[in-house]
Order: structure tokens, then sequence, then C-alpha cells
């Protein structure tokens, strides 16, 4: 028995990068995102078939590596609570390191949906499901963030929540 | 400031991000499949040796065993049954983002394999009794004796006495289930200094485990005894050549030159350009790193070699330090690596005006806390707690090991006493691969088949390169010390470099 996978080579070619970049930027780690990214992928692959028909498999994809990494930490048993005092010496390659700088001062919320939404390209629709949040929450993270990030930022044409109530 | 939206196109462009190509997913997807029905196969055993017993307490009520075990005092209630449930994630693993289930992206959890998958294929049938007795020495119808080296002489041996524990550990759950092919698993603890090696071809080991910091391994891998006695020997550190080229001899690490390769490749990602080493001017470690430095900084664009200080032990070190550290302020090292001895580190970093501003890297002869906990307080914050050390002995075991073997990812382990849990762990899996016809030759061949997915590296049996990735991982990580603010040393900890590879694995110098 075996799954069609003749769309997945396209699919993946395109979200890989994606993917690993926003794990990056939410985590800091370019190795482990790598890796996390690697399994992730490697079990889309598998379940082609049924990650293909949903929403988002970027989406799904970033939530299975983000599952991975956090496993790892459990599993090595870092101190976790360290490290939120002192994040990790990044491996954020130079073309990054403004973009790592901007984020990582924001609220984990805000930097997740950030990164979704404009590294990931996921529409708030998408990013509200991969995080596990009503799109309101996404719209109004999005909003502050923009507040941080100002012209980081670029216009992306889709009326946030807020706006549109504004409008 | 970079457009979001083009950053991962920037770098994978720029080769900051590489995308494995579509064989190696397809690979990595058949071994995670493996790997699940290997899990699941594990846990109907599980399931079917319980079976009994609990049909007898669902069926017997307060006549069962298990009901009479219980005090008549005592009722199981919800106290005892959290104590069972698997802890909440704690907050701080959300900070990096929500992970909650929704409506249109389903959950990481795995399914069950799809009908059809390819099955690891069994070891033969065997059991007490049906094994073949004596197959080798070392190998009796209910034993199997494998040593373990410990150095009783020097104040390393509490490494040996903690590295043993989990090992032993391992062996005694093994045992619990019946061993392998009926034969138990003995350890023996062997003092290794200032004599032979403490086996030999016709004694009464099948295998022997380099036990943590010990010195006298390396000397009985130069002077050939243990080519000489032909019993396969694993878990020797790996960072001098010779541990790669004897044929009995599986290291847990790359070698110094491949350590050497990784540190400055590191720094030369995040920007380095500027490289020193300090080094051990008559040892091995020392020498190979010297090869490896000079060779691999030459070849990448814009990297030079500020400067190379080659030491030896009975020196002051103030001339040569003073020296350095001139060489270092003209032109700012932006790396400066240290392959030495521990206690020639500690000398020189002492013997160092300043190391302000620079990154201090470290391929340690012996990764010891002795070392991080012996620094001067007054240099501990400044330089000590600066030094990285990058080390490559990990416990994660491959996708298709063995049930058996899937107890090592159980076992606590640190720094200091993984590389002896990991050789431990991959001969567990070789023995069993092996089955009943336990001899020293297939032995050594089951070995090598599972070197890659333990953690271990190939011997390169006479070969100067191996072309492909069996040869074993080529990567490492480094870890830094944590000191209070009053210079007390703490632990080590991830550097957060993460798992980085050799860029030129299966390279060794001459």
């Amino acid at each position: 028995m075996g799954e069609d996978h003749s769309d997945f080579a396209s699919w993946y070619s395109v979200a890989h990068p994606k993917v690993v970049t926003s794990l990056m930027l939410v985590t800091g780690d370019l190795y482990a995102a790598q890796e996390a990214a690697d399994e992730a992928f490697a079990r889309a692959y598998d379940r082609w078939r049924r990650v293909s028909e949903m929403a988002s498999p970027t989406g799904w994809t970033y939530r299975v590596a983000f599952n991975v990494l956090r496993r790892k930490w459990q599993r090595a048993g870092l101190e976790r609570k360290l490290l939120l005092r002192r994040p990790p010496e990044s491996t954020i390659p130079a073309p990054a390191g403004e973009t790592w700088e901007a984020v990582r001062g924001l609220p984990e919320r805000q930097r997740t949906a950030v990164v979704l939404r404009f590294v990931a390209d996921l529409t708030e629709a998408q990013v509200a499901a991969t995080m596990g949040v009503s799109r309101s929450t996404v719209s109004s993270s999005l909003v502050a963030a923009k507040r941080s990030l100002g012209r980081m930022l670029a216009d992306d044409g889709e009326a946030t929540v807020e706006e549109a109530d504004d409008a | 400031m970079p457009d979001l939206r083009t950053l991962p196109e920037t770098l994978a462009r720029r080769g900051d991000i590489v995308t494995p190509p579509m064989e190696a997913v397809v690979r990595r997807a058949h071994r995670a499949r493996t790997r699940r029905m290997v899990r699941a196969g594990a846990l109907v055993a599980v399931v079917a040796l319980l079976a009994p017993t609990v049909a007898d307490w669902v069926t017997d009520g307060e006549r069962s065993s298990h009901v009479r075990l219980v005090d008549d005092d005592t009722t199981v209630g919800n106290a005892d049954l959290e104590v069972l449930l698997p802890p909440p994630v704690p907050e701080s693993l959300t900070m990096l983002g929500s992970v909650a289930s929704g409506p249109v992206v389903s959950t990481a959890a795995e399914p069950p394999a799809p009908v059809g998958t390819p099955v690891l294929p069994e070891p033969p049938a065997c059991a007490a009794g049906r094994n073949g007795g004596a197959t080798d020495r070392g190998v009796t119808g209910d034993r199997i004796r494998v040593a373990m080296t410990e150095t009783l002489e020097f104040p390393t041996r509490y490494a040996t006495v903690r590295a043993a524990d989990p090992v032993r550990r391992l062996f005694e759950e093994i045992n619990l289930r019946g061993g392998i092919c009926g034969r138990f698993l003995e350890l023996q603890l062997r003092n290794t200094v200032w004599g032979p090696l403490p086996w030999d071809a016709n004694g009464d080991v099948v295998a022997g485990l380099a036990g943590p910091l010990d010195p006298a391994v390396d000397t009985h891998i130069l002077f050939g005894s243990v080519d000489r006695e032909q019993v396969p020997l694993l878990g020797a550190d790996g960072r001098i050549a010779a541990h790669h080229r004897s044929p009995w001899v599986w290291p847990v690490g790359p070698s110094t030159a491949g350590y050497t390769r990784i540190a400055v490749d590191h720094a030369y990602r995040a920007g380095a350009r500027h490289f020193a080493l300090v080094h051990d001017g008559g040892g091995p470690l020392g020498v190979e790193a010297a090869a490896a430095f000079t060779s691999y900084v030459q070849q990448l664009p814009g990297a030079e070699v500020t400067a190379v200080q080659p030491l030896h032990p009975d020196d002051d070190y103030t001339e040569e330090a003073a020296r350095f550290h001139t060489k270092c302020l003209v032109v700012a090292c932006d790396l400066v690596l240290h392959a030495m001895p521990a206690p020639m580190a500690t000398k020189w970093l002492k013997a160092l005006p300043t190391a302000a501003h620079m990154r201090l890297a470290m391929i340690p002869e012996q990764l010891s806390r002795d070392f991080w906990s012996d620094c001067p307080k007054d240099i501990a914050l400044s330089r000590c707690s600066n030094l990285w050390a990058w080390s490559a002995a990990q416990w994660s075991i491959g996708s298709s090991m063995s049930a058996p073997a899937l107890i090592c990812e159980e076992l606590d382990v640190d720094p200091e006493t993984v590389a002896a849990l990991v050789s431990a762990c991959a001969l567990v899996e070789a023995l069993h691969r092996v089955g009943p016809h336990l001899t020293r030759d297939r032995l050594r061949n089951a070995i090598d088949e599972v070197t890659y997915q333990a953690g271990l590296v190939r011997p390169f049996r006479g070969d100067s390169r191996v072309p492909d990735e069996r040869v074993g991982p080529s990567k490492a990580r480094a870890l830094k010390p944590l000191y209070s603010t009053t210079g007390e040393y703490l632990r080590l900890e991830e550097a957060g470099t993460g798992w980085v590879p050799d860029p030129l694995p299966n390279r060794y110098p001459n």
C-alpha cells in the first residue's frame, strides 16, 4: 500500500526553508531547528495523504517540529528555567541577525504569530490553527507586534480584525 | 532590515539553510516507521507477559495475589494514581509557543504503522539451553563476560565508578528480561594502569568497554596491545587518530582533527575570521589539532591564522602568554582554540593577562569536572566560564535499535560518563543481533553494523577515507561551565551550539 507523494516534493522544497527559518526565529537555534524540521517533514511524508488534505500542511509540520524540539529538551533534562533567564547563545546566521534581535524581545505569543505569519507565510486563520488560539488573538498579537517592529513588517494587504473594525 | 517574507529564501540561497534531498526524507520516514514497529512489538510483548497476571487480578477479586500485596488498611486512591500519571508540561516550556491541539491542524501523535511496512529481521531464535554453550572465550551457556577499564591509582577513579552505575543498570535490566539468548551479562571492572591490558586473546572476556578518564587506554591502543589481543574495545574517546586506526577499537566521537574543524567552522559561521590555537606541543592531541587547525583555516575564505602557540608541560608559560596576548591584541583573535590536557589548560589560563573579547574553546583531553572546579576563583568568571568544551558523546540511540537497547534512553547520564553508556548500549545491541553463535569475530561485524546508529565511529581498517556515512556520526556540541558569582563551579550546561557537523568527515591527520 503506498501513498501518492507526487505533490510532496514541490511543497517540501518551498516549505522547508520557511519552517526552519520560523523555528529558528522562535528558538534562536538554527541547528536544532533544522534537525527538528527534518524529523517533522519525514513524518509529513509518511502521513502525506492526510497531511496534504489539511488546511495548512506547513502549519502542521511546524507544530510537529516544535513538539519534537520540546520533547528533546524534556528528555535532555536541560535547565529550562535557567534558559528562560539566560537564553542560549543563538546560532542565527548573519542575514537573519537583525530580525532575530528584533523579534527576540517580543513576548512569545507575538513572536510566534509574527514568525508564522510573515516568515512561514501562513494566513491568520492558519496561524491561529497552528498556535491553537483564536483568530482574534492572532490579530491582536500581530497588531501589537507591528507597533514594536515597525517598518520590518511590510504591509501584507490582509486586514486584521482590529483594522477591519476600524475601517 | 530584511523583509521577513524573503528571509527563508535568502538563507537557503546562502546555504545557511540546507534542504535535504527527497531521498533523505524518504529514508528518515522509513526509519521512523521501523522504530514504531519495534516499539509496538515491545509493547505487545510486555502486555502478553502481563496478561495472565492481569486476568487473574480481574477475575479473582479479593483473592488475587495483587490485592493481597496491598495493605488491608490501604486503598489505592486518586493521590496514588496522580503519582503514576505523567506530570503536566511546565509553564516554562510553553514560553516559545503554544502547542495546544486545534480543530484544523492535527496533533503530532503517531498513528499505527501502515500495513506492509517492512519489519526488522529477527535475531536467530535462542534461549537458555539452546544457544550453543561456550561458543568463544568469555562466553558460556549462561554468561557473557564484559570488562570495563578503570584507573584505581588516579583521582579519576570516581569517574569509572559513576560510569559503571548506568552500565550495570543496563545489564541488570537486560538480565531481568532473560539476558541475551539465555546468557546473562556480567560486568567486571579491571584496573588498567601500571600493567598489561587487563584481558588477552585467550582470556575470559568477549569484549571490553573503555572507562572514562582512563589514561592507560590510549597507551594500550598506541602500543598495539589491543590489536594484539583482538578483543573488541568500545568507548575510547576517539580524540587521537590511533583510536580510529585500530581495527579493534570503536571510539565514541570524532578525532581531534574533527573536533578542531567543528569548533573552527562553528565560529566561522558566526563571523569569526581571526583564529588562534594554543596546543600541547608534545602530545598527540595537540599535534593533531595543530595540523588540522592550520590546514582547515587556510581553506576558509577570508579567515587567517593569527597565532599558534605550542606549550610544553614543564614551562612557565608567562613569556608565551604575554607574547600570545600581544598577537591577539594587534589582530583581534575571534576564536582561541585550546587543545591540551586539562592541567595544562589551567596553567595557561592563569598565565594569560586577559581573555577579554575572545571566544575561548577547548578540545580537552578529558572532559572532567576537576578541571572546571579547580579553576582558580579569581579567573573563574573571566576566563574559565568563557571556555567552551566541545564534546561528541551522546546517548540518543538510533531508530532501528532493538527493544533492550531502548532501555538506554531511560538512563541518566552526564557528559563525563555518557561515553561508557553509549558503548555499552551499542554492545548490547550488537550482542542481540549476533544471537546464539556468539564469537568475537561475529560480534565485531555486528558492532560495525550498529556503529552509526549507536553513536560510535567505525574503525578505518586501513582506509584513509570512507566514502559514505556509515563511518559513524561526526559531530559535536559545545558545553560550557556555570559558575556562581563567587567563582564556585556549579555544573556544565549546553552552550547552545546544537550538534555541529564536521565539515570534512573521515579526514584524519597522518
